[in-house]
């Protein structure tokens, strides 16, 4: 069996992610290879390799779109590099300055590598029994130059379309589908049709009303309040409740992640969740940060996490900047994003649960064959038992006459 | 799939024919998402309807081997046998049965029906060098494993883009090494 030079790698590496946001269940390492005849997508654990095979002739489309990942990570990159920047400057011990510093230059660094290797993106590849992402095309520059290297092959084993001919193609094929013919004309992702005896899809949303949401901006409000309230009173008590604030912070945030996956919730509300999520991170980072400090500064309350925070209540943040800054900071993003997140809220709930944009339809289904019935009427307990209704009495008997 | 099956990553929304094969990114009229898309003629080609194996009406006429009343068409390139339309299964140019089909993926003798391979040859050499990055105990039982995977699967096909049995040899020879690195710190305690 010689497979010698039989395949070529393409650009990239990626990893190909099982599992949801929160847990992730398998990683595998993907890669493209190209052969003569087509081009082979490999996953790959430590011990396994899956393959897919792409022949040139099968292949429909490729797919490429261009993601904002990149540049979020930049931005946080950007974020903690300041942070830890600005708390070195304000530390005067030489090993926690160092520290700080050595932090600072990891997420430098960071920021450089993936400002270097460009903008991210997200790509496809279609036939016509599956259409299958690409992981290792997960930056812009590398997925350019495959698809200039694949493009040439696919054209050679099926021919090349200019855009003007694949849209008389589309065109040709339009008439088959009426739903597609709306779809395109509104954007909007075709409903299956309804026949009698099948099953009905799910329902595309969940009627999701955003109470954890609610909570959320609810908390990150009240959050935002005691971090400025705490620039003015730094004690114990309150650094207390607002540990146990941050902790139902994180929990609230995650049960409102979980319950918007597939609600018909606008987008401005999800993102506030996410936004929030990415709070809690900083916040964390900021935590650890902040506890290296003081471990580095107080190395007698290291072992003892009441003492920790004790010590940490003693300070006075209008005598340390950098601890007011923070406050003043999260303070104020906190009761941002909470009363944005409250506005956004009540928008929505103004609006109509559903949107109007929104695809929530039941399925069409066979009309009732009659109307419910009124629920029975409840038992008159004063009548006598087993009583029949009183037939109506009969008419009063005419005087008699004369 | 055919045209309609070509949407947006993002909202989902079908793409139309003005997205196609303009060689550079362009807003998703749905949800602004920068996307190029780069379609080809099979995405416009009509689905051809499976062939049905035609009923025999001469005498004489070779019959499907699977269904006697059946014309044949072809024979199999596997195993000689002849095989109606309905049997006639087509594989990058060779024309074979269901069984010599079934007997070439199972077997691993269809390399283009491979989609899954274990490397037994990854997994002795993690074996072979884990213990020594967590410490040199676990070797104890890592290092025969990794040898006995070494012996046992040796002729198995290993990594299946760069073949090659590097990973076993090395694997082989750490392997030995941490045994006779044991068997000579059992000699010493044991003279001692």
């Amino acid at each position: 069996m010689s497979t010698a030079k039989e395949y070529t790698r393409l650009p990239g590496r990626g990893v190909r992610r099982e599992g949801n946001f929160l847990i992730t269940t398998a990683v595998r390492q993907s890669q493209l290879w190209l052969a003569a005849d087509h081009v082979l997508l490999v996953d790959s654990t430590v011990t396994s390799q899956d393959l897919k095979r792409f022949y040139f002739r099968h292949i429909q489309a490729l797919q490429l779109r261009k993601t904002w990942r990149g540049f979020w990570f930049n931005i946080t990159f950007s974020l903690f590099t300041a942070l830890f920047a600005l708390f070195s400057s304000q530390v005067n011990d030489p090993v926690g300055f160092g520290i700080l510093v050595t932090f600072a230059g990891v997420f430098g660094l960071l920021l450089l590598v993936n400002s270097i290797i460009g903008p991210t993106s997200e790509c496809f590849i279609q036939t016509a029994v599956q259409r299958e992402m690409l992981p290792s095309l997960g930056r812009l520059r590398t997925a350019r130059k495959v698809f200039a290297r694949l493009k040439p092959l696919i054209e050679q084993a099926q021919g090349a379309l200019t855009n003007e001919e694949a849209q008389t193609l589309l065109r040709e094929q339009l008439p088959e589908s009426d739903a597609l013919a709306t779809a395109l004309a509104t954007g909007r992702r075709p409903m299956p049709a309804f026949r009698p005896g099948m099953t009905p899809p799910p329902l595309v949303r969940s009627n999701y009303r955003g109470a954890a949401h609610a909570w959320l901006f609810g908390l990150l409000t009240a959050d935002g309040a005691l971090n400025l309230l705490l620039i003015f009173q730094h004690n114990f008590a309150l650094i207390v409740i607002q540990m146990f604030l941050i902790l139902a912070l994180v929990v609230m945030g995650i049960v409102a992640l979980i319950r918007q996956q597939g609600s018909s919730l606008p987008p401005a509300l999800t993102r506030a969740a996410w936004t929030a999520l990415g709070y809690f991170v900083v916040c964390f980072l900021l935590g650890i940060a902040q506890y290296v400090v003081i471990v580095v500064q107080n190395p007698s309350v290291a072992d003892d996490q009441v003492a920790m925070m004790r010590h940490f209540a003693s300070i006075d943040p209008l005598l340390a900047p950098w601890l007011m800054i923070t406050y003043a900071i999260s303070g104020a993003f906190s009761i941002g994003l909470g009363l944005a997140g409250v506005l956004a809220l009540r928008r929505f709930h103004g609006e109509g649960s559903v949107p109007p944009s929104s695809p929530v339809a039941q399925p069409p289904g066979p009309p009732p064959l009659a109307a419910p019935l009124p629920p029975p009427a409840p038992p008159d307990l004063t009548a006598g038992p087993a009583s029949p209704p009183a037939p109506p009495s009969p008419p009063p008997a005419p005087p008699p006459h004369g | 799939m055919n045209a309609a099956s070509l949407i947006c990553s993002k909202c989902r929304a079908p793409l139309g024919g003005e997205f196609f094969n303009l060689g550079g990114l362009r807003p998703c009229s749905a949800c602004a998402a920068p996307i190029q898309t780069e379609v080809f003629p099979a995405l416009f080609r009509a689905q051809t309807a499976a062939a049905l194996g035609e009923t025999i009406v001469t005498e004489g006429e070779a019959s499907c081997f699977f269904h006697p009343q059946k014309r044949a068409v072809v024979p199999c390139e596997g195993c000689g046998r002849f095989v109606c339309a309905l049997c006639d299964v087509e594989l990058n140019g060779q024309h074979l049965c269901p069984t010599c089909l079934n007997l070439g993926k199972t077997k691993g003798k269809l390399r283009s029906l491979e989609n899954h391979r274990v490397l037994y040859d990854r997994a002795a050499l993690l074996c072979a060098t884990l213990p020594l990055l967590i410490g040199l105990w676990p070797s104890i039982a890592g290092a025969p494993i990794s040898l006995y995977l070494c012996i046992r699967y040796w002729s198995a096909p290993g990594d299946y883009v760069r073949p090659g049995k590097w990973r076993f040899v090395l694997a082989g020879t750490l392997a030995v090494m941490e045994i006779i690195g044991w068997i000579t710190v059992v000699i010493l305690f044991v003279s001692k």
